[in-house]
Formats: C-alpha cells, sequence, structure tokens
C-alpha cells in the first residue's frame, strides 16, 4: 500500500511539474507576442475586454470548487484509501436544492449582465453624436474589400482609413457570398451579406494601423480578405480625403464597380472618386434582383 | 440526339470525374486498396456466406451495434486523418508558402472532416452504444421495429458511402460543415461537392430519424416487468431524451437539404440571394436541427458517465430525480438556442440578449449533472479503471468548455470570438470530452457484455494519457489564437503574425491524439489475440449494479433466456447484497417460456443500397436512376409490411433450460 501511494504521489508531483513548465513556456512566449482581442484600442473593444474578464471570474465560482471536489474526492475515497464508504447515500434534497440554486444565482447575475451589455455594445448603437461620424459603406467583393465613403466621394480598396475618436458609422454589405468584418483590435465582428444591410459602429481610442479580415468563408480567396486599418488625427484624416479625392482619376460607377467585382485574389490599393452617393444601395438592390457580377462557373 | 440521350442517362456524369491532385489521388487509391484487401481476406477465409448470414442480414441489435461501431471507428481514422492534414495546412501556409495542399482541396478537407466526425463518428458510436446497451438494459430482447433498425444501419452506412465516393469521383463540398447559402448555392459552388454533401446527410439523416422513432418506441414500450419509468438506468433515460430530440430535429434537417437541392437542381429559389430567396431562412433552420443536435450527441454521454461513476464508485448515482429534470429540461431547452450560432448577423439586441441567456440556463441543469455525479463519488469506494480515467478527463474539460460556452453566449462577447478559433476550441472541447470521451469509456465498460472478454487496462490508460494530453496541447493554443484575432477555416496567414509557433504546437497535440488512436486499435488487436486469458466469466467484470451485468457475457442472441422482473433501480446490485430476489430468477410461477426471435432478413440492406444510389444518382442528376431506386425501396418496404410469411423463428423452452443462470450461480459473492 505504501508503495502504491508512493508512485502516485511521484506522479501527481510531475504532473504538476510539467504543467507549470508548460505554464510558464507559454507565458514567456505569450507576453512576446500580439494578443488584438486582450490588447484593445477601440472603444467596443475595450468594453468587450472588461466584460470578458467579468464573465471568466465570475465562472471561476464553478470552476473552483468542481476541481477541488473531483480531485478531493478521487484522492480520498479511491479504493485502498481510509475515506467514509456509505454505500446506500443516494439522495439529499438539501445538498440538491444548493447546487440548483447557485448556479441559478450564478447565471441571473449574468443574464442581468448579458441584457445591459448587449444593449450597450450593439454594434448598431452610434458611439458619438452626429456631427461626430464619418459614414463607410463596406462591401465584400470575392475576395477583396471595397470601402466608400460617400460624404468624402471616395473609394479604395483592401485598406480602411479613419479617423481617431470619432465614431465610425460602418453599413455593411456582400457582393458575394456571406463574409465577416472583423478588426479585433477595434471591435467585434458583423457578417457582411448579400443583399442586406448590416451595421457596426466603431470607436478608436488611438492612432495606429490594426489588422482587419473576413472572418466568414466565402470562397477560395477567403484567407487573403485581409485589410490594415488605419488610424489617424481627425486633421490627417481630413487632409487624406482631399488628397485622395484630387488623386483618384476612375470614377467608381456601376460599370466600373462591375469590373472591380469580378473574383480574384488581390491585395492591391485602388482609389476610385464617386460621383453617385446612392452607389451603395444600388450594389444592394442589383444583388436582390438577382443582377449580381456572374460568376464563372467551373 | 446522342447528347441528349447521354445527359439524361448519365446526367452531368463523364471521364472527367477522377481527381487530380496528388493528394485526393492517394487517399483515393489507399481507399480502394484498403477495401480491396478487406475483400481479399473476406475470399481467402471463405468468410462471404457468413458476412452475409450472420452479419449484412442481421435483425439482432447487438450486432448491428457492432456493425455501428466498426464504420465509427473506421470514419474516426478517415476524420482524423483530415485533421491531420488542416493541422499540416495551417502550419506550412505561411508567408510565401502556400501550403501543402491547394485552398480548394483544404477547404474540401474540413468539410469533410466536420461532416464526417459528427455524422459518422459521434452519431455512430451514440447509435452503436444504443443499440448495443438499451435493449439490455430495460430487459428487452430486441428493439420495437428490428426490420427498421437494420434499415436504419444501412441508410447510415449509405450516406458514409456517398461521403466517401467524393474522394475518388467528383469532390466533395467546400463550403464547410454546414454550407451556408448562398456560398453553397449553384452560383458559387457549381459541380457535385454541395450536392454530396447535401446527400450523404439526407441518407444518413432519414436512417438516423427512423432510429429515433426506433429507441423512443423500445424504450416506451418493451420495458420487462418492474421497470418502472423512474427505475430506467440513467443511460435508457439520455437515450429517451435525446431520441426525442432526433424526432423532432432530423425532419427539420431533411427538407432543409431538400430546399437546398431544389434551389441547386430546379433553380427554385429558397436561400438564393437574387429572385427572393433568402439565405437567413436556411441559417435558422440549419440550427434548428444544428442545435438540438448537440444534445442529441451529448445526453446519452452524459448517460454513459453516470452508469460508469457509480459503478467504479461502488454507489448508486446520486440524485436520480434530479437528473432526470436536468435532462428533460436541456431536451425542452435544446430547442430554444438556435440563434446563437449567429448573433453577428444583425439581429436586433433583444433578440441576441434573449437567446443569450437561454443558452446560459442550459448551463443550470448541465452544472447539476457534474454536481451530482460528483457527489456519487463522495464517500464511494472508487475503482479507478480506465473509464474512470475517461470520466476525470471529460469533467476537467468539459468545465472548462463550459466556460468558454458562457463566454460565447454573451452576445457582446461573441462578436468578438465568433467564427474565430476560439470557437472551434470550444465545440471541439465539448464534442471530444463530452461524446468521443462518454463513448470510449462506454465501449471498453460495455465491450466485455457484447464481445465476452476485457481490453488491455494498461493500454486503455495509454490511449487515454494520449487522447488527453494531446487534446490540450492541440486546443489550448486555438483558445489562444481566438484572441489573436485567427478565423477559422484559414488556408493562409502572414508569417509577421507570430502564429506558426502555436500552430506547431497544436501540430504536435494532434500526433499525440493520433497516436492514442493507434493505440486503441492496437490495443483491440491485441486483446482480441489474448481473449482467452481475458475472457470474463462471470458476466459482471466490473461489480455492476444494472440489468445487463446479470446476464452472462457474451450475451447469447436471445439477450434473456427469461423475462427479467425487477423491483428497484439497481435490481442487481440489490440482488447480490440479498435485498432482493435475482432479476432473472426462474421458479415454478416464472418458468421458461418459448422465445420467439425476428428472422434475418436482406431488406434493411437493400433498402440502404437503394438508398446510396438514389444519393449517387441525384448528386449526378442522373434523375431516371434515382427515382427508380427510390420506387425499389418503397416496393420493399411495401413487400416487407404487407407480406405474410413468418418471420419470426421460435426458441423452444426445453432447449433453454439450464441456459439462462438460475438464481443461485448468478449471484455472484
Amino acid at each position: 500500500m505504501g508503495h502504491k501511494r508512493g508512485i502516485l504521489g511521484v506522479r501527481i508531483v510531475s504532473i504538476a511539474v510539467l504543467s507549470l513548465g508548460g505554464v510558464y513556456l507559454s507565458y514567456r512566449y505569450l507576453s512576446s507576442v500580439s494578443i488584438p482581442v486582450l490588447e484593445p484600442k477601440g472603444r467596443v473593444a475595450l468594453e468587450q475586454y472588461h466584460l470578458l474578464l467579468f464573465a471568466v471570474i465570475l465562472s471561476l465560482f464553478v470552476v473552483i470548487p468542481v476541481f477541488a471536489m473531483l480531485f478531493g474526492f478521487a484522492l480520498r475515497y479511491r479504493e485502498g484509501s481510509h475515506g467514509r464508504y456509505e454505500p446506500r447515500q443516494a439522495s439529499s434534497t438539501r445538498v440538491e436544492l444548493v447546487w440548483w440554486g447557485i448556479p441559478a444565482l450564478l447565471i441571473l447575475v449574468l443574464s442581468i449582465v448579458t441584457w445591459t451589455s448587449t444593449n450597450a455594445l450593439d454594434p448598431y448603437r452610434p458611439l458619438a453624436p452626429a456631427s461626430h461620424t464619418v459614414t463607410v459603406d463596406a462591401v465584400s467583393l470575392d475576395w477583396q474589400w471595397l470601402f466608400i465613403y460617400p460624404a468624402e466621394h471616395i473609394a479604395l480598396t483592401n485598406r480602411l482609413v479613419i479617423p481617431a475618436h470619432e465614431n465610425i458609422s460602418l453599413h455593411i454589405t456582400s457582393d458575394g457570398p456571406m463574409n465577416g468584418l472583423w478588426i479585433p483590435q477595434l471591435a467585434g465582428q458583423i457578417m457582411a451579406m448579400p443583399g442586406m444591410e448590416t451595421q457596426l459602429n466603431i470607436l478608436a481610442n488611438s492612432n495606429g494601423t490594426f489588422e482587419g479580415l473576413s472572418s466568414n468563408i466565402s470562397g477560395v480567396g477567403f484567407s487573403s480578405m485581409t485589410f490594415p486599418t488605419h488610424v489617424v488625427s481627425q486633421s490627417e484624416f481630413r487632409s487624406w480625403a482631399a488628397s485622395t479625392r484630387n488623386r483618384a482619376r476612375t470614377p467608381l460607377t456601376m460599370p466600373s464597380f462591375t469590373e472591380l467585382a469580378k473574383p480574384r485574389i488581390d491585395h492591391a490599393v485602388q482609389y476610385y472618386s464617386v460621383p453617385e452617393s446612392k452607389l451603395f444601395q444600388q450594389i444592394i438592390m442589383n444583388v436582390m434582383k438577382g443582377e449580381g457580377v456572374p460568376r464563372v462557373t467551373a | 440526339m446522342h447528347l441528349l440521350i447521354a445527359n439524361i442517362l448519365l446526367g452531368r456524369f463523364s471521364t472527367h470525374v477522377l481527381p487530380s491532385d496528388p493528394m485526393t489521388t492517394i487517399a483515393f487509391i489507399s481507399m480502394i486498396a484498403i477495401l480491396l484487401i478487406a475483400a481479399g481476406i473476406v475470399t481467402r477465409l471463405k468468410r462471404w456466406n457468413w458476412l452475409w448470414k450472420e452479419w449484412i442480414t442481421t435483425v439482432d441489435p447487438k450486432r448491428i451495434g457492432v456493425m455501428y461501431l466498426i464504420v465509427s471507428m473506421l470514419m474516426l481514422i478517415r476524420g482524423g486523418s483530415d485533421a491531420i492534414l488542416i493541422r499540416a495546412q495551417q502550419l506550412t501556409g505561411v508567408g510565401a508558402s502556400s501550403g501543402i495542399m491547394p485552398t480548394a482541396t483544404f477547404q474540401q478537407i474540413f468539410s469533410a472532416h466536420g461532416t464526417i466526425m459528427i455524422f459518422f463518428v459521434a452519431m455512430g458510436f451514440l447509435f452503436g452504444i444504443v443499440n448495443l446497451v438499451v435493449p439490455m438494459q430495460i430487459g428487452a430482447r430486441d428493439v420495437a421495429f428490428p426490420v427498421m433498425n437494420a434499415a436504419s444501419f444501412w441508410l447510415f452506412f449509405a450516406g458514409m458511402a456517398i461521403a466517401n465516393t467524393s474522394l475518388g469521383i467528383g469532390f466533395f463540398s467546400a463550403a464547410g460543415w454546414l454550407s451556408y447559402p448562398p456560398l453553397s448555392e449553384l452560383r458559387f459552388s457549381p459541380g457535385v461537392g454541395v450536392d454530396y454533401w447535401i446527400w450523404s446527410l439526407q441518407i444518413a439523416g432519414i436512417g438516423s430519424m427512423l432510429s429515433g422513432i426506433n429507441f423512443v418506441v423500445t424504450i416506451l414500450r418493451m420495458r420487462c416487468p418492474g421497470m418502472k419509468l423512474m427505475r430506467m438506468p440513467m443511460f435508457v433515460w439520455s437515450v429517451l431524451c435525446s431520441m426525442t430530440l432526433v424526432m423532432f430535429a432530423f425532419p427539420i434537417l431533411t427538407v432543409t437539404l431538400a430546399l437546398l437541392f431544389l434551389d441547386r437542381s430546379l433553380g427554385t429559389h429558397f436561400f438564393t440571394i437574387g429572385g427572393g430567396g433568402n439565405m437567413m431562412m436556411y441559417v435558422n433552420l440549419i440550427w434548428a436541427w444544428g442545435h438540438p443536435e448537440v444534445y442529441i450527441l451529448v445526453m446519452p454521454g452524459f448517460g454513459i458517465f453516470s452508469e460508469v461513476v457509480a459503478t467504479f464508485s461502488r454507489k448508486p448515482l446520486f440524485g436520480y430525480t434530479s437528473m432526470v429534470a436536468a435532462l428533460g429540461a436541456i431536451t425542452i431547452l435544446a430547442y430554444t438556442v438556435w440563434v446563437h450560432h449567429f448573433f453577428t448577423m444583425g439581429a436586433g439586441t433583444d433578440v441576441n440578449a434573449v437567446f443569450g441567456i437561454a443558452t446560459m440556463i442550459i448551463s443550470i441543469p448541465t452544472g447539476v449533472k457534474i454536481f451530482n455525479w460528483l457527489a456519487t463519488m463522495y464517500r464511494g469506494r472508487i475503482h479507478f479503471a480506465s473509464p474512470m480515467y475517461f470520466f476525470m478527463g471529460f469533467v476537467v474539460l468539459f468545465t472548462l468548455g463550459g466556460v468558454t460556452g458562457v463566454i460565447l453566449a454573451v452576445p457582446g462577447l461573441d462578436y468578438q470570438l465568433h467564427n474565430s478559433l476560439f470557437l472551434v476550441a470550444h465545440f471541439h472541447t465539448m464534442i471530444v470530452s463530452g461524446v468521443l470521451f462518454a463513448d470510449f469509456a462506454g465501449l471498453i465498460y460495455w465491450f466485455p457484455k457484447i464481445f465476452g472478454f476485457t481490453l488491455s487496462e494498461k493500454w486503455l490508460k495509454r490511449s487515454f494519457w494520449c487522447w488527453f494530453v494531446g487534446f490540450i496541447l492541440a486546443f489550448a493554443p486555438l483558445y489562444v489564437l481566438g484572441f489573436m484575432g485567427v478565423t477559422r477555416r484559414m488556408s493562409h496567414y502572414a508569417a509577421s503574425t507570430g502564429w506558426q509557433p502555436l500552430f506547431a504546437v497544436a501540430a504536435a497535440g494532434t500526433a499525440i491524439i493520433a497516436v492514442g488512436v493507434a493505440i486503441q486499435v492496437g490495443l483491440f488487436v491485441g486483446s482480441v489475440r489474448t481473449r482467452h486469458a481475458r475472457r470474463d466469466l462471470t458476466g459482471d467484470p466490473w461489480n455492476g449494479r444494472t440489468l445487463e451485468w446479470a446476464l452472462p457475457s457474451p450475451v447469447p442472441a436471445y439477450t434473456f433466456a427469461i423475462t427479467p422482473v425487477v423491483h428497484s433501480r439497481d435490481p442487481f446490485w440489490e440482488a447480490k447484497e440479498g435485498r432482493e430476489p435475482d432479476p432473472l430468477q426462474v421458479t415454478a410461477t416464472h418458468p421458461y417460456d418459448d422465445i420467439m426471435l425476428p428472422m434475418n432478413t436482406p431488406t434493411g440492406f437493400f433498402i440502404g443500397m437503394g438508398g446510396f444510389l438514389v444519393g449517387f444518382s441525384m448528386v449526378w442528376h442522373m434523375y431516371w436512376l434515382g427515382a427508380l431506386a427510390a420506387i425499389l425501396c418503397i416496393v420493399m418496404l411495401v413487400h416487407r409490411t404487407s407480406s405474410t410469411d413468418d418471420s419470426e423463428y421460435v426458441i423452444p423452452k426445453e432447449l433453454l433450460t439450464g441456459t439462462g443462470r438460475s438464481a443461485k450461480g448468478g449471484v455472484a459473492a
């Protein structure tokens, strides 16, 4: 018996040493790389990060007792140990009420937080008054992103430029299959759906370049649908928009859009002027009527 | 004219259907080679006749269960190979390298991985164990509809065969395991890939629906005397709840797949973008099936662990009534949460919040189950056989997976983590621990009952450690990658992201799991070879509690020589303790009787093969052949149900005398 206990002890110690070593190595590695969701740079992403911490801490109230009981009981009541044996004990209303009740209370707390946070983090909710809002129409193509700035009368592909501290009101659709627009450091994702318009509001807290991507599979070019998001100051944004308007030679109209929307994997940034401010609605209407860009059939 | 006739006869079948890329060609050739070797062995051993008479035409749920398990194990290897290839691509598709395979192949592989693992591994193991165990646990010799049960299996087999045929003839879907439109519509996915997916699931799904009906009726109508509902083993309760979900969820799948096929073949506009179709309708419908499906898989897993924990703790299951209530609550709530799969598709805040909260509410009954298992261990005498290892691993992983699930259930957080590798890691944690670990535990636990010998405990424990450690290494990095903004189904990424080391760890974990699978196959072969030394002579190798352990191992074809009578939830345990009579006791007032058993019939097999033909023809638009095969299936059904031939045979009671264990012999001290 003593021999057996010795082996168990050695096993527990070696498992603990290995796990701790793994945790230490992971920590070393993770502190050397960027983890966007945990390093929020936008107002929404920051609130999401706090909510995440709250949910994790709340769930520890279940995880810790479960693990303690699991391993505690396993050690104490295993064959050959000296734990008490009650072969006929099978129920206890009092005890069962406790573990229907405590998780129910935790979920009640979490439900209240869920209700309020779902409203607070509603992607459709503007984060600043209209006077401090820049509207961007985002269209996912096969397999590029097109960003139209209707007020600035410009458009560009595969790159998003936005001012910091202003509400960016994204109106999103797709000219191909479903995609997802996600810039993890600024806000959560929302799907880009053909023939429909979804919305996402973003407010960046600091300047910088943050990676954006498509989060929903849309065909062979899906993995290359990444785009850098440049957050610049308000004045930089205005001058960038003005110079782009002057520089862009090609106007984005239905014919040039149709050309652009042909399936291709392309990272090039193209600049357009946008004479027609209703282009976004036209794209949606065309898709709904089934007049989207025709596909090559294999 | 010739062309027209060829079009009608062959649809879009042509000589250009064979695989073109090396990876698929190798996979196809090895699959053919395995089939030829298997056929060669059967021929060599002159076993074709035996295979036909004893297995293919069988209606015995024990044999049907074994066939489910064999198919599932093979498919675990197929789906596992897919997993290895996914990991290999995501490890190598970095920066200038496009990885080891073309993106189109990669997308087919992850679509096949998900489809095969859910439909032909998880569902297969589930139906296998249900077939083996449920009749024995309720004291029945058979299921309610034995021929329908055989048909269910062969339809499952046909669905599996359709999915695997795509490896060599044509190609598979590249639209993910749930094939959302519009990507899965003809415009974006021309060719046969999505149609293979549709018909593989359609045929297998009909089999599942029939099984659901079969086992609900079996459990409600065929329990032995004294087996009241509240005396049923917890596994039977979990199967009753799961099969109820099957009955109501699978028709949704059938209809949804049919509508998608109509869109793709006849040009209807149910889910298309133009023409008034709406892809959201598909997304709602598929998850109205898909979310209950998760509980269809996991509830029997809960049932298995309930049996395992009670047996190895040498105590009755704690809080039986609570456990039944929890299962009932999960069954109902399973239908109320489907929207949480698409919070990010623009639903209003109130809708999202309601479905988020409904999702969290499910964690209450689930938590109660975990606490009840822990209370079963409390003041028990726990024997740590390998099923208990899988139980311990399950509690650890399932609890952590539950936490990540609650995180995803908060819509505000789901916006950040949806479709990321965090989500992928979450559902693998739940399904591997709650379904696969449970099925492994159940297989080990009931194996001696079916085959008459035990498996090597030493190697079972080694396989557990490979699965457990491998799983943590394979999926912990995926949680982190999700936080790094890595999306699922990604085939290529920039080197500057710094993701590659984490993908390397994940690949190493996958390799360790593969070693675990190899050990499982090896230990099975090894245990078969040493079976004479590991024979289970008592019929009760684990000191069991429920009815099936009162039977000899292996169980005879007729299962019970005498109709059992039970007086409690743990009838065999109570009998061993001397508090109750042996449930199989033969007395003057309860003597042997003639046993009627259904005769073997090829009807189920033929219906399954007809199902295969229907699916395959529809994929290739050979509509005449599909219609013909469907009509043949219906004719076979009508013939079977209207035939007046004797479809049962009798084992006369004289032959049974002495074969059933008498009361004294059975109660092992």
